[in-house]
């Protein structure tokens, strides 16, 4: 098995999707914390 | 190796940190300025400060070592830098400023005053800053004299003399400022600097795929997530360098010091999308360097630490050679100039200040802040000149004693409002012993290494000593909600442990109905 086949069959290339997953995770977080802080303002009356 | 192509490029990257020391000063109007930018630093420049404070020489130097030997499996330890550092920013960033301002505290011992109402806590706290950030300063200005040393041939004394009188001119003009926004630019070469060089590195031996080909010719083991020998089969192996680094970016004072002076609550989020854009792009990078330079290189380097800088020579031209080193000098530096800043606050505002001088006027303060700015850098770069054992024995307990000692802490304090004084005090002092006691017997309990055990160690410590003890006050329980609820502070609350009748009036401006005898518990002494 050439070293190309054995970094996907080994399940090597989850580090890249873990990195990229922490990417997804980071804007999923940003949007939601927006939300929270805009809804907070909104009811102090900002 | 040196010729003027390469030297040329680190030469004005020198200038240019010296310039914005220089530029920084004029900024300098007060105290708080010099000591924490005046809490206006904004998303970019929060972010790669925190980014660079974190990555130290390590990331040109060790970190290509890891995978140099261990292949794909180096990434256990780069997977935990992205969601570290970012969520540093997401969990704790937003809390902690909030916190901080709310309670008028601008360094992390007073932080911890001011939460816990503990002096205790503060001089504990100060303490372990004092003797671990030190030593790891000590560390610092001997990479500069070795990685010069390698790259230019200079003396190892000469190397770190240039490192550390940078950094202590450019830190003493500007303070917490010029540190920053150093950062920011010393953040953006490293960045940009290494991913040309690991992408060009990447052509040069024929794309990704015959990357991972050549790699598994030499070892398959170096494709697999496990690594030579399997090293990393197993949950808790692979899971403990990531819940190691993690904790780190939650615990390591130098780092979570950028959440205190974001510019507001709200900024965090902002730099928590930046940094996990760049540092989950930026690890993979800097740690596989070592693995393709195996590639190109071959095997049988005997100092792996230098796998990475010789492939700077290898595949770059002399000029962004240069600037390879100017990005390595940059992680050095932008390392060394926060523990130097943490220092500086911690002598002069945590113990001098507190305890010693409370009635210093501000001036006076400042120009303490940068006498000690100055025989902190001195001191240290003494005792790196010819450095005791003991100093490599505090620096190897120093991440993670560090991440320990205040990620468990910070993180309660902030999410939890039955913390208290004992809790804390029981989880710094209970996991750091556990932590330096195992690794020295080198025993692990129920399969969990050192770090782990003491993880949970403080954890609990944490959770039972807030239990055992007494109540937080109502007083105390009020400012948790309003530092950790969202949306700005209440106007006019800034510093609202410190006025006290500034207090009475927002609760009732904001129709608490139950009145609450406001404060003077939570006044602090200084």
């Amino acid at each position: 098995m050439s070293g190309s086949e054995l970094f996907w069959s080994s399940g090597t290339w989850l580090f890249l999707l873990g990195q990229a997953s922490v990417i997804v995770l980071a804007v999923g977080l940003y949007f939601y914390l927006g939300k929270r802080e805009a809804d907070a303002v909104r009811k102090a009356g900002g | 190796m040196m010729s003027f192509g390469v030297l040329f490029p680190f030469i004005l990257y020198l200038l240019l940190v010296l310039g914005i020391g220089l530029y920084m000063a004029r900024r300098i109007k007060n105290y708080n300025d010099f000591m924490i930018g005046g809490r206006k630093i904004g998303p970019w420049v929060s972010s790669f400060a925190l980014i660079t404070s974190y990555m130290s020489g390590y990331t040109y130097t060790a970190a290509p070592g890891v995978s140099y030997t261990g292949g794909w499996s180096a990434m256990w330890w780069g997977t935990g830098d992205a969601p570290g550092n970012a969520l540093s920013f997401g969990i704790l960033g937003r809390r902690l400023r909030k916190l901080s301002e709310l309670l008028g505290a601008i360094t992390l011992p007073e932080y911890y005053e001011k939460r816990f109402k503990s002096p205790t806590l503060r001089l504990l706290v100060s303490i372990i800053i004092f003797v671990f950030v030190a030593m790891y300063l000590v560390a610092q200005w001997q990479a500069s004299g070795k990685l010069l040393g390698i790259t230019f041939g200079t003396s190892y004394v000469v190397g770190a003399v240039i490192g550390a009188s940078v950094v202590l001119l450019y830190t003493l003009l500007g303070g917490y400022l010029a540190v920053v926004y150093t950062d920011f630019v010393q953040g953006l070469i490293m960045y940009f600097a290494t991913q040309l060089l690991f992408f060009t590195a990447l052509a040069k031996v024929g794309g990704f795929a015959a990357f991972n080909d050549k790699l598994g010719a030499i070892s398959p083991d170096l494709v697999t997530p496990f690594g030579p020998g399997g090293g990393y089969a197993g949950l808790l192996l692979a899971a403990g360098p990531i819940i190691l680094i993690i904790l780190g970016s939650f615990g390591l004072p130098h780092v979570t010091v950028r959440h205190l002076s974001l510019k507001n609550p709200d900024t965090a989020r902002k730099s928590m999308l930046i940094t996990a854009l760049f540092v989950a792009t930026f690890s993979i990078s800097y740690y596989m360097i070592g693995a393709v330079s195996l590639v190109l290189l071959g095997p049988g380097i005997a100092d792996i630490e230098t796998t990475g800088v010789r492939l700077w020579f290898e595949v770059l031209s002399p000029t962004m050679a240069g600037v390879m080193v100017s990005a390595a000098v940059a992680s050095i530096m932008s390392t060394a100039d926060g523990f130097l800043m943490l220092l500086v606050s911690t002598i002069a505002h945590d113990i001098l200040y507190r305890f010693l001088m409370p009635k210093a006027p501000e001036k006076k303060r400042i120009m303490i802040a940068r006498l000690t700015a100055a025989a902190v850098a001195i001191l240290t770069f003494v005792i790196a000149l010819n450095p005791p054992a003991l100093v490599f024995t505090i620096v190897i307990f120093a991440f993670g004693g560090m991440a320990l000692a205040f990620g468990v802490p910070n993180l309660f304090s902030v999410f939890w409002k039955r913390s208290t004084e004992m809790g804390a005090l029981a989880s710094i002092v209970l996991s750091m012993v556990t932590y330096v006691g195992m690794t020295v017997a080198k025993v692990s309990f129920l399969g969990l290494n050192a770090f782990l055990t003491s993880l949970v160690v403080g954890i609990l410590a944490f959770v039972l000593g807030s239990l055992a003890s007494k109540k937080p006050t109502p007083q105390q329980e009020k400012l948790f909600e309003i530092g950790t609820a969202y949306g700005p502070l209440p106007a006019g609350s800034a510093n609202l442990a410190v006025e006290v009748e500034v207090v009475e009036e927002i609760l009732s401006r904001q129709g608490t109905t139950k009145r609450i005898a406001v404060l003077p518990e939570l006044s602090p002494a200084d």
